[in-house]
């Protein structure tokens, strides 16, 4: 995260009280009030008609009613439609560009509505992550059912819930909302683009995905949903209270979904730099634009097939009941309209995801670009004419069956497509083996193995024998796993210098990867063994002969949880402590790489001029696009200017280091007389640029404490500290940080760019905190340059700011 | 090595995989009705294509790995190769031709699958939460199936009118339908062994799922006209 | 877990005209193309209600099939109000592209009149069918479908009366309301819909 130490644009008068503002605190009341009131005017109408207020049918009003009404107040509390609501009552405080909740400033600024779509990126991947570990938890409770015959430990009900949510939470929590998250960070850099066409509607979409996953676990507290994923009629209409929380948070992580998906189309068609023609996009932009054509279209047919269950239960309609006149096989062709394409939708985005990191890290062009885009967007296309493969022993007309095989082989010829051109590309390369080239690799073995297994499940005779055996469950698994997740962790690791500006340790990839693979294609591989010999799937109970087989599957599942935790580590400890990250270290040519790690916050200065593809690799010279950094106001006479024309970051970094940098470390401080004095009584001597760092320690740490004040007055008085010594000729930037002051500046000094000269300031001996914990002499200790102490006494020099 | 030289490395060792996959014993069950031979011998075919398919894309990985892995410090970029048309085109068009291929074989076996005949044996299936329930021509109603050998048999399956979906699913047949209430199912099967095999529920229908199972039994055409009298006249004096 | 900005970020002080600037000559187009995309997804969930509505009608024989009858009649008078409806609507769009304000603001009180007519009516109508969704699949559907509509139609209403104020507030312009014309797309949307809709239930 950078900053420029003061937000841009004005900002918006608000209620002082986290209570009343845009909050946790406010979300909290909000969604329970919604919820409460929802829950008695439904009470109240059906008293007024006459129905009891109390059994199974109110509870289900209730639970209807008090479910949606609930998560829509969260996002209301939590600031989601504050802009929006001013705009609509014309409130007087109101601004059209109003930018006071972008950027991340601070750790803080992540738990809030934040409308940078860097901020939203990272929110959405820690936040699927969460829900990845949730959901692989209760496959290790589905496995540890599983490791011997018979039932151990969970009741039927509650074990049918586990493998419900499991598959509930892994495809709605996690793989489709994961790529959305890690799209949200890199297509707008790698378009050009300053940010989402929408960015608002983009914290909207975040902040709907929270409240629907609560609602999946809040399942476990009444009963958990226990119809499967797919929960299909006539089951789930007659289940217990669980389902309709199943068919509500289906809800909301499908708004959450066709809301970015939306952003997405609309921010590649409009927002492209100039000289980016489709066919100058790289694959990953390619990738997220079919994905999300099938997101608008396809996901609302799982919403309609929700709803239709919902109303069969809580208004006894009868969309499924065959006895008055409805149709059970009716949800199936609903439901699987979109759950076909909603499996091109965990696939696409990583399939653009590999088709970068195989060429960048082999420097090689794609192999086949235009090949592989035409192939995305088939796949896409014929993704909605397949959707009966799921059906084929389901009873519905006889005569759709041999069609829809054909629609599915066909399928397999764009994905095969793809493989070998991937495979193509790496031939003949300089093959780096990055983790993310690890997981590129694996995922190709993985994937064809998955890929080769759908083949076998479209040819109809095998599949009416296989289906809904444990051989389907080795299918999707390698795919899912073996396919999307393989992606998803290439994409964060390729990605992880980017995001986070630290490099993560190399060394713990290979290992997590490693560890991965093996344990992964061991708890996956013997159960197409286990379909073939017709143990079917959603057990908990099997025939004693495959007791062996499953028990070491668990073995090998429980290893594969374990790698996760290797991948957790690294994460954390290279994000807090991990070296820093250059702004290119992969030295690729698409525009997110063209600025720093992690970029600013507006990303581009300018609209970026694309004036070549994406993949030049091995032609010396050549370029993607030519960025421009601006330069300082020219009324600055005798301040070299950092303006860099230039294709790479080598030349912009030398103009830059050209110039003696200085380090001023103040806080109550800064903006003090006796501070700017020693900074200008420098400049005098050579060109001068600072960087000023003001580390602000939270004095509370309490995450409801109100410190907005507190980090305002502070960067009031950086901004005038800037401007002072601006107008004495220094080319000077800064910012608040939030983290104890020797930390602070030994990562200046650690840094790609450091000082040469630290300059302290501290309150005088008795006042300063920072000298009571010998900051300086720490310092000097260890920064190994020279660091000058200068001492303000704020309290004799003129009011300065705040 | 030329591509060309690692294509046939490739094909060897799929062609290695390949005999592996023919001196493995069976994958499946015994296969007790001509469907099953005719959906086996398909598998075979599949995996046999398989092998080659998952040859060639990991030996080229491999190779390509092995052979262009570079160091960290190596900065090179490799050459700059956008696409080959002739290699574009082939591995768009053979593809094709084998999932064609596989599809019209498949279709071919289920056509021959489903094909039925005068003098097929019919039975009625039911399911519901959480047992089978079998009737015949004669009206005989069990809990058990029991069919005859050679005989082409033709099960009509369907669930009781307010329960949830079930699929009548026997291994050693390789022939699944799902059980749905309100509408009538068909598969076909002819026993071609005679044996104890079972028929499994592979529909989640509630807690009861895992339990869901019936005994089948297949005897041949002396002993199931025998059991068939004496099952009728047992349910007609009001037994079992 | 912060970074410090590098000395390359200067925060000039005409960086937030940069920022507009760049931002607001991508919002005209976008925000219309925003609309449209979600125009499609909510012609996708009307389709699976469709989808619905014609699987169940065409695996009975007769229709309206267990013996419900629906009002042709009154409901076309209900649809030529809609119909009428998106004319006002469209009124009220060429008035304020050319500056008219009396055109603008009439125009959209006639439709939001006329929208909220067409939803009170068609409550009544609800009243007098004789059947409850939970009477069987036939009226399942037919509420199903109605019902979507009927929703759409409010969340159009209340875009209107959103507008409706705005306008009597002059704050549309005649080069500048996208609001409005977005407020237009999506009530153009809900009457085709249920031309589409009225044709198929009632009449075919």
């Amino acid at each position: 995260m950078t900053g420029h130490g003061h937000p841009h644009g004005p900002v918006r008068s608000e209620p002082r009280s986290p209570w009343l503002h845009g909050s946790w605190l406010r979300a909290i009341w909000v969604s329970f009030l919604f919820a409460f009131i929802a829950i008695g005017i439904s009470a109240f109408i059906r008293y007024l008609l006459g129905f009891p207020l109390h059994g199974a049918e109110m509870q289900e009003v209730a639970a209807t009613f008090g479910l949606t009404f609930w998560a829509i107040g969260f996002t209301v509390g939590i600031g989601c439609f504050d802009y929006w609501w001013g705009y609509i009552i014309g409130s007087p405080n109101w601004v059209q560009e109003d930018h006071s909740a972008h950027g991340a400033y601070s750790w803080r600024d992540y738990f809030k509505v934040n409308t940078d779509h860097k901020v939203i990126g990272i929110q959405y991947l820690v936040l699927t992550f969460i829900f990845f570990m949730i959901g692989g938890a209760l496959a290790e409770g589905v496995r540890a059912e599983l490791a011997s015959p018979g039932t151990q430990y969970f009741s039927p009900g509650t074990y049918n819930g586990l493998f419900s949510a499991h598959a509930t939470l892994m495809i709605f929590l996690f793989v489709i909302p994961s790529f959305a998250g890690i799209a949200n960070f890199v297509v707008p850099l790698m378009l050009g683009a300053q940010d989402m066409a929408f960015p608002r509607l983009n914290a909207l979409s975040f902040w709907l995905l929270l409240p629907g996953g609560l609602i999946f676990l809040a399942s476990f507290a009444v009963g958990p949903f226990a119809a499967g994923w797919t929960n299909y009629a006539p089951l789930s209409v007659h289940a217990p209270i669980g389902d309709t929380f199943f068919t509500i948070g289906v809800q909301f992580a499908g708004a959450s979904s066709i809301a970015t998906a939306v952003n997405f189309l609309v921010t590649i068609v409009t927002m492209r730099a100039p000289g980016m023609s489709f066919w100058r996009m790289p694959l990953l932009v390619w990738a997220n634009l079919a994905t999300s054509s099938l997101v608008v279209l396809g996901t609302p047919f799982i919403a309609g097939s929700q709803f239709m269950v919902l109303y069969d239960r809580v208004m006894h309609t009868h969309f499924f009941d065959p006895a008055t006149g409805g149709n059970v096989v009716l949800y199936q062709h609903i439901f699987w309209f979109y759950s076909h394409p909603a499996v091109y939708i965990m696939m696409l985005p990583g399939f653009g995801i590999i088709s970068e990191i195989i060429s960048i890290h082999s420097r090689k062009p794609i192999f086949g670009y235009r090949l592989i885009a035409f192939s995305t967007v088939a796949i896409g296309v014929l993704g909605f004419t397949v959707w009966a493969h799921h059906m084929f022993v389901s009873g519905m007309a006889p005569w759709l069956r041999i069609p829809m095989m054909a629609t599915t082989m066909l399928i397999a010829v764009p994905t095969g497509i793809k493989i070998f051109s991937w495979v193509a590309t790496l031939w003949d390369g300089v093959i780096h083996l990055t983790t993310a080239m690890l997981f590129a690799l694996g995922f190709i073995f993985t994937f064809v193995i998955g890929g080769l297994s759908g083949i076998f499940l479209a040819v109809l005779p095998v599949d009416i024998n296989v289906s809904d055996t444990y051989f389907v469950v080795a299918h999707i698994h390698y795919v899912l796993f073996g396919g999307s997740v393989f992606t998803i962790y290439a994409g964060l690791y390729h990605w992880f210098p980017k995001m986070t500006g630290r490099m993560y340790d190399e060394r713990l990839g290979r290992l997590h990867f490693w560890l991965t693979f093996v344990a992964f294609n061991a708890t996956f591989m013997p159960m197409h063994w286990l379909g073939l010999q017709g143990m079917p799937r959603r057990v908990a109970d099997y025939d004693p002969r495959f007791a062996t087989l499953n028990f070491i599957i668990s073995i090998f599942a429980f290893v594969l949880g374990a790698s996760t935790l290797v991948f957790l580590y690294n994460v954390i400890h290279s994000w807090a402590r991990g070296p820093i990250a250059p702004a290119n270290p992969w030295r690729a040519l698409t525009l997110e790489w063209q600025v720093s790690s992690p970029p600013p916050i507006f990303n581009f200065d300018e609209p970026p001029q694309v004036v070549g593809g994406p993949y030049e690799y091995g032609v010396p010279g050549a370029r993607h696009a030519i960025v421009t950094v601006h330069e300082p106001d020219p009324q600055f006479a005798g301040v070299a200017t950092a303006t860099a024309v230039a294709g790479s970051t080598l030349q912009r970094e030398a103009l830059l280091t050209a110039m003696k940098h200085i380090l001023v470390v103040a806080n109550q401080t800064v903006a003090g007389d006796a501070l700017i004095d020693a900074v200008r009584e420098r400049a005098g001597a050579e060109p001068l640029r600072v960087t000023v760092i003001c580390p602000q320690n939270d004095p509370g740490g309490d995450w409801v404490t109100d410190d907005r004040q507190l980090a305002q007055a502070t960067r009031e008085r950086l901004d005038q500290t800037l401007a002072r010594l601006r107008e004495a000729g220094v080319e000077a930037a800064g910012e608040v940080v939030d983290r104890d002051p020797y930390t602070a500046v030994m990562d200046q000094v650690e840094s790609s760019d450091p000082p040469a000269e630290i300059i302290i300031s501290t309150l005088p001996q008795t006042r300063s905190g920072w000298l009571r914990r010998d900051l300086v002499e720490r310092v000097r200790r260890d920064a190994k340059i020279p660091v000058e102490h200068v001492v303000v006494d704020v309290h004799q020099e003129p009011a300065a700011g705040a | 090595m030329s591509a060309i030289k690692v294509g046939i490395v490739a094909i060897i060792v799929g062609a290695i995989g390949t005999v592996a996959i023919l001196v493995t014993p069976s994958w499946f069950p015994v296969a007790a009705a001509v469907q099953a031979h005719r959906q086996d011998d398909l598998y075979l075919a599949l995996m046999i294509m398989s092998s080659f398919i998952m040859a060639v894309v990991t030996v080229f990985l491999v190779y390509s790995v092995w052979r262009w892995r570079a160091r960290p410090d190596d900065l090179r970029d490799g050459p700059p190769i956008h696409g080959n048309t002739t290699l574009e085109i082939i591995w768009t068009v053979v593809p094709t031709i084998i999932v064609i291929a596989f599809a019209v074989a498949g279709g071919v076996v289920l056509v021959k699958n489903e094909q039925t005949t005068s003098q097929e044996l019919v039975v009625k299936v039911t399911g519901e939460q959480f047992a089978w329930t079998f009737q015949y021509p004669n009206g005989v109603v069990t809990h058990e199936l029991v069919l005859e050998k050679g005989r082409p048999t033709e099960f009509a399956i369907t669930s009781l009118l307010h329960d949830v979906i079930h699929s009548f699913y026997v291994p050693q047949f390789r022939v699944k339908a799902d059980a749905v209430p309100g509408i009538m199912n068909y598969t076909y099967a002819t026993p071609t062994r005679v044996g104890k095999y079972v028929l499994i529920c592979t529909e989640l229908c509630g807690p009861g799922h895992s339990l869901m199972r019936a005994p089948v039994q297949v005897m041949e055409p002396a002993d199931f006209t025998q059991w068939l009298a004496t099952q009728k006249s047992d349910q007609s004096k009001g037994g079992a | 877990m912060t970074s410090i900005a590098a000395a390359r970020d200067v925060p000039a002080p005409e960086e937030r005209a940069h920022v507009s600037a760049y931002h607001k000559s991508l919002l005209q187009s976008p925000v219309f193309l925003g609309m449209v995309m979600f125009i499609g997804s909510e012609i996708m969930l009307f389709g699976s209600f469709f989808t619905a509505y014609f699987y169940i009608r065409f695996s009975h024989g007769e229709y309206p099939f267990g013996g419900f009858e629906i009002p042709k009649g009154t409901t076309g008078v209900n649809t030529a109000i809609l119909v009428a409806s998106s004319f006002t609507m469209h009124w009220a769009l060429v008035s304020a592209s050319r500056g008219r304000r009396l055109g603008l603001i009439l125009g959209l009180g006639l439709t939001l009149i006329m929208g909220l007519t067409f939803l009170g009516l068609q409550m009544r109508e609800y009243h007098a069918l004789g059947f409850v969704p939970s009477d069987g699949a036939f009226p399942t559907t037919f509420f199903a479908l109605t019902g979507l509509h009927g929703m759409h139609v409010f969340i159009g209403a209340t875009l209107l009366a959103i507008a409706f104020v705005r306008a009597c507030r002059g704050k549309y312009a005649a080069d500048d309301h996208l609001g409005l014309e977005v407020t237009g797309l999506y009530w153009h949307f809900v009457d085709v819909v249920w031309i589409f809709l009225y044709t198929v239930v009632y009449l075919l």
